[in-house]
């Protein structure tokens, strides 16, 4: 009878058990190998962003601001050679959040914007993320409205205003945060 | 059981996709380009294979009662591996793949092929049953990809093809053209194979669950 | 509480999970033959993806973010959805055998469902907080209801017509169904901010 009961309900467990904690034990492995490799190439890739988003600085590299974040913006980036801000920022669109980042001017002008993540429809809300539109942006200082169709002196994709504005308020939240900072430091 | 069938049988006579009907939901999301579809059918294959092999060795081990839940800690575990692979070293493709990576993991596919094939045969005839099946999963959505990526943004592997005058068909990126492009493909299938088959529905008849589920009857497994 | 009703409206509607998102693809294909099996699925499938986020939230923000171990979010999120899903059963089926008799079959299919798996991890990819993951779930399985009833529906009137060709029978025509439900679902598209802005 012991003996059953064992092979019933004990043996299942432990067998299950065994199973998670060697599958655990070989995740924390593969992590340990995966984990400075990827973030490596996140940091290579925000770099290059930052680079295409603001050229001048390139050259210099950039500085991470550690100053107080205003809302909806991740990180803020100043060009060591003091020609410009990169901002990374978010917010909601129409598939989820977006993620963007606004390189912006010593004379608060924008310089470009480029999308980093986001979960829209391919092939139509990116059609709001393409760089022929995206660049509408360039020289943009102050958006003075909530949404991207009451501002007069912006576009949008007809079919795509939910993105367009998905970026937009990522772009707004961008600009409040360099006024925050008092430009670039 | 001949070595080079158990590969192709899933490449077009079970092809796990138009003919088992599992795995439709990754079929349907991911294939908006074919860069992804072939993506996304690369890693499912890892996986299916990985998990396959590591199944049929401890098929003596894992009890009956429990084999579903072991069967699926193994394979969250060989996904969690690949979506740390993809995340290292192809970041953008872990991008447009996004949920769809953890998902893999409940990818019928892989859970049927464990329940069906790998805990009744030997390492080998299972390993090569996990290749078979994943170069059919890959092929569909590779095929899937190219023609969604063709009529929905003029491209193919996002070389552009159509001339720009041309304005692509979007709905065929979008969720419409997904089920649209599947049905007829399933239905192309159908056509070439109709003189064989007896009409097919659909069934859980593939996934693990199928026993315990009671809503349809249980597909036998390979004779 | 507008945003909840955003959130929860914006799934049901125009992220819906089925015919948007492609999420619980096979559940939808072979359950939506029958009205009522339709609405017991659907049933299930709300029950179970609440349920499961009321316990997957807190753990990844408890327990594997402060560890660092969200490398580990696949593994325990199966095997609490698994583990949930045996659970209910057993309870269903002790204490309310009525409930158990309606839901209780689709409980084991619901395991392999990636909607549940999928709307656990999309709550923490969102960074919803739990009152919101709660009803991004509820708003889900709502609107996976929806979608499955809705197809019940439509795939009753298809078996009795005879003028579908030969090729077409069967999946490809449910399949093409599928294809123009989901084509009229993207009318709500941008509805849902409409409404609430």
């Amino acid at each position: 009878m012991a003996n059953s009961k064992f092979k019933d309900l004990y043996a299942p467990t432990i067998v299950l058990v065994a199973i998670a904690f060697f599958i655990t034990l070989a995740l924390v492995f593969a992590n340990d190998i995966t984990k400075p490799t990827i973030e490596k190439i996140n940091k290579k890739n925000a770099d290059a962003t930052r680079a295409q988003v603001l050229p001048s600085g390139k050259d210099a590299g950039f500085e991470e601001y550690k100053g107080k974040l205003t809302e909806n913006v991740d990180e803020v980036y100043m060009a060591k050679d003091g020609s410009g801000v990169v901002i990374t920022s978010h917010s909601k669109s129409f598939g989820g959040t977006l993620t963007a980042m606004v390189g912006i001017n010593k004379d608060g002008k924008i310089n470009d914007v480029a999308i980093t993540d986001h979960k829209d429809t391919p092939g139509l809300g990116t059609k709001a993320f393409d760089p022929n539109y995206t660049k509408v942006y360039k020289g943009k200082s102050k958006f003075d409205k909530a949404n991207i169709k009451d501002q007069k002196d912006m576009t949008y994709i007809v079919g795509a205003s939910v993105s367009s504005n998905g970026l937009f308020s990522a772009v707004k939240a961008a600009l409040t945060q360099y006024e925050a900072t008092g430009g670039v430091k | 059981m001949n070595k080079l069938n158990i590969i192709l049988k899933g490449i077009i006579k079970e092809n796990p996709v138009l003919v088992l009907m599992l795995g439709t939901c990754p079929t349907l999301a991911v294939t908006t380009s074919a860069i992804n579809g072939l993506g996304m059918g690369i890693a499912a294959t890892v996986v299916l294979i990985c998990s396959n092999v590591v199944i049929s060795i401890l098929k003596n081990v894992i009890p009956d009662k429990v084999r579903i839940p072991c069967y699926i800690v193994v394979i969250a575990g060989f996904v969690t591996v690949v979506q740390m692979l993809l995340k290292a070293y192809l970041p953008a493709l872990d991008k447009s793949l996004g949920l769809f990576i953890p998902l893999i993991v409940v990818n019928c596919i892989i859970l049927g092929r464990a329940e069906m094939f790998a805990n009744k045969n030997t390492i080998v005839d299972s390993a090569l049953d996990g290749i078979g099946m994943g170069l059919g999963f890959t092929l569909t959505l590779t095929a899937m990809g190219l023609i969604r990526e063709f009529f929905g943004s003029g491209t193919l592997f996002d070389a552009s093809v159509v001339p720009a005058s041309i304005s692509p068909m979007t709905i065929f990126m979008l969720a419409p053209g997904g089920f649209f492009v599947f049905a007829i493909l399933v239905a192309l299938v159908t056509k070439l194979t109709s003189e064989k088959k007896p009409k097919k529905d659909f069934g859980c008849g593939g996934c693990a669950m199928a026993e315990v589920c009671g809503t349809q009857q249980k597909e036998e497994g390979e004779a | 509480m507008k945003e909840l009703l955003m959130i929860t409206m914006s799934v049901i509607l125009v992220d819906n999970f089925v015919l948007s998102k492609f999420l619980g693809i096979c559940p939808f294909l072979g359950v939506s033959k029958k009205l009522d099996s339709a609405v017991g699925m659907g049933g299930a499938v709300i029950f179970v993806m609440v349920l499961a986020t009321a316990v997957t939230w807190p753990i990844q923000i408890f327990v594997l973010e402060p560890n660092n171990i969200q490398y580990l979010q696949t593994v325990v999120f199966i095997l609490v959805i698994a583990s949930l899903v045996q659970l209910l059963e057993m309870i269903l089926k002790k204490y309310i055998p009525a409930l158990y008799q309606s839901l209780g079959v689709y409980l084991p299919l619901i395991t392999t469902n990636c909607a549940v798996l999928g709307v656990t991890v999309l709550n923490i990819d969102e960074n919803y907080n739990f009152i919101q993951s709660l009803f991004n779930a509820l708003g889900g399985g709502i609107g996976f209801l929806l979608a499955m009833v809705l197809f019940a529906g439509l795939r009753g009137k298809l078996e009795s017509n005879t003028k579908i060709p030969e090729s077409f029978k069967g999946i490809p025509i449910t399949l093409i169904t599928a294809s123009i439900l989901s084509l009229s679902f993207m009318g709500f598209a941008g509805m849902v901010d409409g409404i609430f802005s």
